[in-house]
């Protein structure tokens, strides 16, 4: 009983602080964060089980609908090598400024490498709006920044996948380890490959023939589920798999019906993605925000300005001008979905420490709220100095 | 494959890009001409056969029967702004995208159209990299859905009529052979309906 309305105020809270979250001007997903602080504190008995179940839910479907709607293969083209250059140098930037200051503050190797896991992906989601009200998507940086999201994504991905691993051994493992570690992953996007190129569009046929109701949803769903169980056996993480089988049932034509779309997105951005993030509001305990010290300040920082100096000195180098340059770095800053299933692994096999943890989901936090104001104000002084000149 | 192009719809083939703009022009007037009486068009297609008779296989009569042949194509490299004055000027919903060998690779619909046109009435939900990118394309590949369902020629009213009711589809490419030959829509459908309740009036009435 309890447990249905404390899924029943989630959904409500999630619901009402985002669109409050919207409406003053910040992505949705800080007010669904919100609404997770706020059953941790309203609930005292708060069914834990449930939630975290709901949430775990949600990871799959979220990196799910992310390879099924959001990354297509094609736009993974870039016009030429060139192009490629802002994208590798801020993630790379990104990754050693997440190691050093691991191994600057003394923590261990993993929970360093993990930091640069943690600090790569990007969510460009976040500063579309802007870009878009801003008229702005058009240019130069705007087009890099657009390019280098899908790479990001799947690099913070594999990263992950075999920082996974590693945990097993808390040090570098012994290179036939990495040799075998390599092995399961190939194996595992084989197996992925030749089941979404042969078996996954022909069970979609016979499923649109099926009378049963919602046959062909179910199987998207089954899909996501499958390739999730699957991942797991390989030792890799459940929302690893279901990226990948998103990504491979993306062009197939019965499961991309516009109808199947929009259920799939009522399940998802309906109900379990929002839970999600308000699972990672509740992991935070609002009263150890009150000792979040410089060692917080300091991760935030380190993770914003990794990104925004690897954006700036790699678009610099293919010559982008200054302010073009200083739009592609702040507009790489921002991290969001991707990003906060990360850190609840990371927490999950407990690579990190609450600490680290509740640092790194400030971070977000922060980055969420000042990259859309950063690129407006790079914008307007941009083309206030082209207007002069 | 000649018996799709063979006739006075020769066009349906050829493309706007390459340069038969002025008979794709002429062909377009056409079809506004024709579009109401599609069906006139299919009976001098197969005048043999008398359709009233055939009133109970209405179901199992191939969409070939029933399609719209004489369409509007666009090639992969089409300019955007090529793409829009066609949607600007005539009343069709979905644009096929062909290769040089008439083979489907996508289609563009009002949706696309319209998100593209008004990006900056886009809502939030969907400020994704994939919008962004689509609006930020030149070609018609590049706006194009590169996943459309499709249906076989030899597939009947049924079949075609499951698909529209039960994933709300409106319209949908018809393919021969891997080949482009058609567009069927919903609204093909309901006419030849029409029509057949019509002819089965005028039967009683007569007869």
């Amino acid at each position: 009983m309890s447990a249905l309305l404390q899924l029943l105020f989630l959904i409500f809270s999630v619901k009402i602080l985002g669109e409050a979250a919207e409406r003053i001007g910040v992505p949705s997903v800080m007010g669904e964060i919100l609404s997770g602080v706020l059953l941790g504190m309203l609930f005292l008995n708060a069914e834990t089980d449930i939630i975290t179940f709901f949430a775990k839910l949600g990871s799959i479907f979220l990196l799910f609908t992310a390879g099924y709607k959001e990354v297509s293969l094609k736009n993974l083209k870039f016009e030429s090598i060139t192009a490629l250059v802002p994208t590798i140098s801020q993630i790379v930037f990104a990754f050693i400024f997440g190691f050093a200051f691991g191994r600057i503050f003394e923590l261990s190797f993993l929970e360093s490498l993990f930091l640069g896991v943690a600090f790569s992906p990007t969510s460009i989601a976040v500063v579309l709006g802007t870009l878009i009200d801003l008229n702005y998507l058009s240019s130069r940086s705007g087009s890099a920044m657009l390019s280098s999201a899908f790479l990001d994504d799947i690099i913070a991905l594999f990263f992950l996948s075999v920082v996974i691993n590693f945990a097993r051994f808390n040090r570098i493992p012994p290179i036939l380890s990495i040799l075998l570690i390599a092995g399961k992953i190939l194996l595992f996007l084989l197996i992925m490959y030749i089941l979404g190129r042969y078996l996954f569009p022909t069970l979609f046929i016979y499923a649109e023939k099926m009378h049963t109701r919602e046959a062909v949803f179910s199987l998207v769903a089954m899909i996501a589920l499958f390739s999730a169980y699957l991942s797991e056996l390989f030792g890799l993480h459940s929302v690893i798999g279901a990226f990948t089988g998103g990504i491979l049932i993306s062009e197939i034509p019965l499961a991309k019906l516009p109808d199947i779309q929009s259920k799939v997105d009522g399940l998802a951005h309906g109900i379990l993605i929002p839970l999600f993030f308000a699972f990672i509001g509740f992991l935070i305990d609002p009263y150890a925000l009150r000792n979040a010290g410089s060692f917080t300040f300091l991760v935030i920082l380190a993770a914003l300005t990794g990104k925004l100096a690897g954006g700036f000195i790699g678009s610099k180098a293919i010559g982008f001008d200054f302010y073009e340059s200083l739009i592609f770095g702040v507009g790489v800053m921002p991290r969001a979905g991707i990003e906060l299933v990360i850190l609840t692994i990371g927490r999950e096999l407990q690579i990190i420490n609450q600490e680290i943890f509740l640092a790194l989901v400030l971070m977000v936090v922060v980055s969420i709220l000042i990259s859309p104001a950063c690129m407006k104000w790079v914008i307007q002084v941009r083309q206030r100095k082209a207007g002069q000149e | 494959m000649d018996r799709m192009y063979g006739q006075d719809n020769s066009f349906s083939g050829k493309n706007l890009s390459q340069g038969g703009r002025k008979r794709e022009a002429e062909v377009r007037e056409n079809r506004g001409k024709q579009s109401g009486k599609h069906i006139g068009f299919s009976e001098s297609d197969s005048p043999s056969k008398p359709r009233d008779e055939r009133h109970e296989t209405c179901l199992w009569m191939t969409i070939d029967e029933l399609m719209t042949r004489d369409i509007v194509t666009v090639q992969e490299n089409t300019p955007v702004e090529e793409i829009f004055s066609l949607y600007g000027k005539h009343h069709f919903y979905i644009l096929p995208v062909v290769d040089d060998k008439n083979k489907l690779v996508g289609i563009i619909d009002l949706d696309i159209v319209l998100e593209i046109l008004l990006l900056c009435l886009v809502p939030r939900e969907k400020h994704t990299p994939v919008t962004a990118i689509r609006s930020l394309g030149s070609t018609a590949r590049e706006i194009m859905i590169s996943h459309p369902v499709i249906i076989s020629l030899n597939a009947t009213f049924k079949d075609a009529s499951d698909l529209m009711m039960k994933y709300r589809l409106d319209h949908i490419c018809v393919i021969a052979d891997g080949k482009l030959v058609g567009i069927l829509s919903k609204r093909d459908l309901v006419e030849e309906i029409c029509r057949r309740r019509k002819m089965e009036k005028l039967r009683e009435k007569t007869g």
